[in-house]
């Protein structure tokens, strides 16, 4: 896996970020199955992260009294606190935990509530050892470049531009049709970009669910939420060749796709101007 | 239940026949006989006047002899009682019935006493007072009838001098007249009336009974037994009534009624499964995540980390790719049970099947399947889900590709306005107007016995390619938009989809 620092806009700042990178995040993982908490502290730790896990929220607050994690992975079913419940409390009282939500498939409603409430990624169950990796791997950089520059995530918003999470931005045009890009700040925490893999036209996309995956330069693929729900009428295959920008914007500030959204006014409530932290 | 109905009816109507046909037969009889009694009265005046002027000349003669056998031919005459004469006294001076004479009548009696109301001989009687009398009067079986022999010029004049010129009555002739032919005529007619009477109430109550049990007791008994079927659960109990009446009416309503509540009945089944059918997907779903997660990120790490074991990696890429094959399975059937509710608003039939037509046009090139489409413009717009219906003219249209399958064929796709009694034989307000889609394809159709089941949550006849969701949703969409999917199919000669969709309110009512 690449340990190496990203291609990131801070690029003036190496030394900081590998500092911080040198020393793997603290990752808590909060699951009343023990057998998720297992395979993920076993595979977790062994890609070098300092892994805990328990089953309940109440034990996971105790732990972040004592030692507050970077990571934490918290699953929507907990016994006691829900798992939105502990995000706000996590939110509220330890703002420097990044908190990944693990969320069952089809619960796109839950995940966009996360997203809203301040959760920095969801990634739906069942996944592989790969999806899991790429969230936390992507949170471990979004710690490192906030360590390194306090400037991290106040991209300058585009006053016509919505966030779902800080993986995708949408924008309306005048013809009711939408666009549909990856933000800046993801592109940061992939890291050097093979490629960008996007759905081909006539394809439905879905408010939280896949829009596209950018392929790392190690193979991890990073999979990217829609901002918005529609069907696609164009597909900006320009974007796709992008690989190393020179000025550390790996997308370039483009777009995507192009979609006819199906409830636009509605799933626009769900996004958000300012970057979620 | 039955005989009360009859009997009821046949009780009034017998009554009422019954009634008029008494006070008709009183009136009648009433006025026969009468009109008996006046020709009674009148023959027996003539009578009377018969032997008034017949004895007239014995009398002025005083010979008595001749005037009694007179009076007793007369008197010997059919329905002739008897002849009395009675001096001014009382005294029965003469009768044809010999035990009479001698005898004095009293004149206090019944009969007299309306004329000798004051214990005195009468002088003359008052003009059209009654002269007859009815004896005995509860029972007449005569006819009394008496007139006055009043003293005239001649009688006192004549040679005798027998009578005085002061007196003014001299005599009473009294005629007594036989009713026993009268009473005997109105028995009979009486007899005739009553056998009228018994013939017409017996004739009236059978065609009565006759006629209830046609027209009302066999179609209720026949709308009893299909209650009976209906209440017993069998929906499907249709009553053959033919007529053109009320009960026809009813009938026709009945069968009406059970049609609509089988098919109530048959959506209510079918929502309630596919709820059950949801909670249970979600539920398993949910428990078979995290099994699937721990399986998953096993396996993907081993596969990512056994560099120098290819033959495992093999196998545990069959695991991988395996595992993440039951996530698309539970996908598919969370996506299913979630099934979200639809954000309707005012949506353009014709645009919906184009987009749907759109992204399929690909595949039908490939398949050889040429789509017709029948958009006619100006339909009222639809309260739909644009994204949702577009998903079930998606389904719709890859089942007619399925159906029609390698060797092509075609796809007709027909929107109209819905006319108002398309709502017959589903359970769809008929307050409401829909839009209808039509989708028929030429493909292999599908057999008289899955019909039925097609709707139904993993029904499916395509093996390993299908889920058996895609109609199950199709169909918990269109429910959720308050409208209605029937199929009619033909095997070997096609399927077609009748989709029935409300017409946007707002609009409606503008």
């Amino acid at each position: 896996m690449n340990r190496k620092p990203c291609a990131a806009r801070s690029g003036g700042l190496p030394v900081t970020i590998e500092q911080i990178m040198a020393e793997q995040p603290k990752i808590l993982v909060v699951d009343d199955e023990a057998v998720i908490t297992g395979a993920a502290e076993k595979i977790l730790r062994a890609e070098g992260f300092r892994v805990r896990g328990t089953a309940d929220a109440e034990m996971a607050l105790t732990m972040f009294r004592v030692d507050p994690p970077d990571i934490a992975l918290v699953d929507l079913m907990l016994p006691g606190l829900s798992g939105l419940e502990l995000l706000n409390i996590v939110r509220r009282e330890y703002p420097q935990t990044v908190v990944i939500m693990m969320t069952g498939y089809s619960m796109l409603d839950n995940a966009i509530v996360f997203l809203k409430c301040g959760a920095f990624d969801f990634i739906p169950k069942p996944f592989t050892f790969e999806e899991m990796l790429s969230a936390v791997q992507r949170a471990g950089r979004f710690i490192a470049l906030r360590a390194a520059d306090r400037r991290v995530g106040s991209e300058a918003a585009s006053p016509h531009r919505y966030q779902l999470g800080i993986s995708s931005w949408a924008k309306a045009d005048q013809d009711g049709t939408a666009l549909l890009g990856i933000t800046n700040l993801f592109g940061q925490l992939v890291g050097r970009i093979s490629r960008v893999e996007l759905p081909s036209v006539n394809d439905e996309v879905r408010q939280g669910g896949p829009l596209a995956q950018v392929v790392a330069q190690d193979e991890m693929r990073h999979t990217a939420w829609s901002a918005l729900s529609g069907r696609i009428i164009a597909v900006n295959h320009f974007a796709q060749e992008i690989r190393e920008p020179p000025n550390g914007d790996p997308l370039g500030d483009s777009w995507l796709v192009r979609i006819i959204p199906d409830n636009l006014e509605s799933e626009m409530m769900n996004l958000s101007i300012e970057r979620s932290r | 239940m039955q005989f009360k109905i009859s009997y009821k009816i046949i009780a009034t109507v017998g009554g009422v026949t019954m009634a008029i046909i008494g006070i008709f037969a009183y009136l009648n009889l009433k006025a026969q006989k009468d009109q008996i009694i006046a020709e009674l009265k009148r023959s027996a005046n003539q009578i009377i006047e018969t032997v008034k002027s017949s004895t007239k000349y014995d009398m002025l003669k005083n010979q008595t002899d001749v005037l009694y056998h007179t009076i007793n031919t007369i008197g010997s005459q059919k329905g002739i009682e008897k002849v009395r004469i009675f001096n001014k006294e009382g005294k029965i001076i003469f009768s044809t019935d010999a035990a009479d004479i001698g005898k004095m009548l009293d004149k206090k009696e019944e009969a007299c006493y309306a004329c000798h109301a004051a214990d005195q001989p009468l002088q003359r009687l008052p003009p059209n007072s009654e002269t007859t009398r009815f004896l005995p009067p509860s029972a007449p079986v005569t006819l009394g009838i008496i007139d006055p022999i009043y003293n005239e010029p001649s009688c006192w004049q004549s040679d005798c001098h027998w009578h005085s010129p002061n007196q003014e009555v001299l005599g009473v002739l009294d005629l007594t007249m036989s009713l026993a032919e009268v009473n005997s005529v109105m028995r009979t007619s009486q007899m005739r009336v009553l056998i009228f009477a018994i013939i017409a109430i017996a004739t009236v109550s059978l065609m009565i009974y006759l006629l209830i049990n046609s027209i009302v007791l066999k179609p209720v008994s026949q709308m009893v037994a299909a209650t009976q079927h209906v209440a017993a659960g069998d929906l499907s109990y249709t009553v053959s009534l033919k007529k053109r009446d009320e009960l026809g009416e009813l009938a026709k309503s009945f069968n009406a009624m059970t049609r609509q509540l089988s098919e109530a009945q048959r959506q209510l089944y079918h929502s309630d499964k596919l709820a059950s059918v949801g909670r249970l997907a979600a539920g398993v779903a949910h428990e078979i995540n995290n099994p699937l997660t721990a399986v998953l990120t096993y396996s993907s790490y081993l596969h990512k980390r056994l560099t120098d074991r290819p033959e495992m990696k093999e196998d545990l890429e069959v695991i991988v790719r395996e595992t993440k094959r039951c996530r698309e399975i539970v996908k598919g059937l969370l996506d299913f049970a979630r099934q979200s509710t639809p954000e309707k608003r005012p949506s353009d039939v014709n645009e919906i099947v184009r987009r749907a037509a759109r992204i399929l046009q690909n595949q039908f090139a490939l398949h050889h399947i040429e789509l017709e489409q029948n958009l006619p413009p100006n339909l009222p717009p639809v309260s739909a889900d644009t994204s949702q219906m577009q998903q079930v003219l998606v389904n719709l249209f890859m089942n007619a590709d399925d159906a029609i399958g390698e060797k092509g064929g075609r796809i007709t796709v027909t929107t109209a306005a819905a006319s108002a009694d398309i709502t017959k034989g589903n359970s769809l307000s008929s307050a409401h107007q829909y839009v209808q889609i039509k989708v028929s394809d030429t493909g292999c159709g599908i057999p008289p016995g899955n019909v039925s089941k097609i709707f139904e949550p993993f029904f499916t006849t395509k093996g390993q390619k299908g889920n058996g969701l895609g109609l199950a949703m199709v169909w918990g969409i269109i429910e959720k938009h308050d409208g209605g999917i029937t199929v009619e199919s033909e095997l070997g000669k096609g399927t077609t989809f009748n989709i029935l969709l409300p017409v946007d309110d707002n609009k409606a009512k503008a």
